[in-house]
């Protein structure tokens, strides 16, 4: 127990330093999509989300939506999920933990 | 590397507002359901004193009973 305990402490730091090399490039990729993709709504988009909120509002009144086609239509249910996907991240940042209710 | 695709501010919006709300309801049903939780363990606890009682009874009643020398 003793030996494994300072083989460990002996390695950890060639350990941590492969983590690193290992990382730093996908970090890299990652931050340089998630820097455009990710990013939150400057207030300037606001009004225009507003307006195609509206249109999708007004296509589902006027029944344009039925124009759409079957691929078209999955595609927005597909990214209609992942919106709402992310109200459940948020419950789990708001319950603080990750499975159940930890009362 | 392919470049990274302009997303619709609709779905930025979208995507952010849920994860506040999200965050928001997580937060307001944990502080509704640990008061109630803490209610229920302590009516459990309650619950069990009485059996826990009566077992200790009859453990020093059989104990004081049974005709061992070896006390």
């Amino acid at each position: 127990m003793a030996q494994f305990v300072r083989n460990l402490a002996e390695k950890a730091p060639a350990l941590v330093n492969a983590a690193v090399t290992y990382s730093k490039p996908r970090l890299a990729t990652f931050w340089y999509y998630a820097k455009v993709e990710l990013v939150p709504p400057t207030p300037a988009e606001i009004p225009t989300a507003i307006q195609s909120l509206k249109k999708i509002i007004n296509s589902a009144k006027t029944g344009s939506f039925k124009q759409l086609t079957v691929k078209e239509a999955l595609l927005n249910g597909l990214v209609a999920t992942k919106v709402w996907m992310w109200f459940y991240v948020g419950e789990i940042i708001g319950k603080r933990g990750i499975i159940g209710y930890d009362v | 590397m392919v470049p990274p695709v302009q997303v619709s501010p609709l779905i930025k919006l979208g995507r952010y507002s849920a994860l506040f709300l999200g965050m928001a309801y997580g937060a307001k049903r944990y502080s509704f359901l640990k008061p109630r939780a803490e209610e229920e363990r302590r009516l459990a606890a309650e619950a069990k004193k009485k059996p826990d009682e009566q077992k200790r009874i009859e453990r020093e009643l059989a104990e004081a009973q049974e005709d061992t020398i070896l006390k």
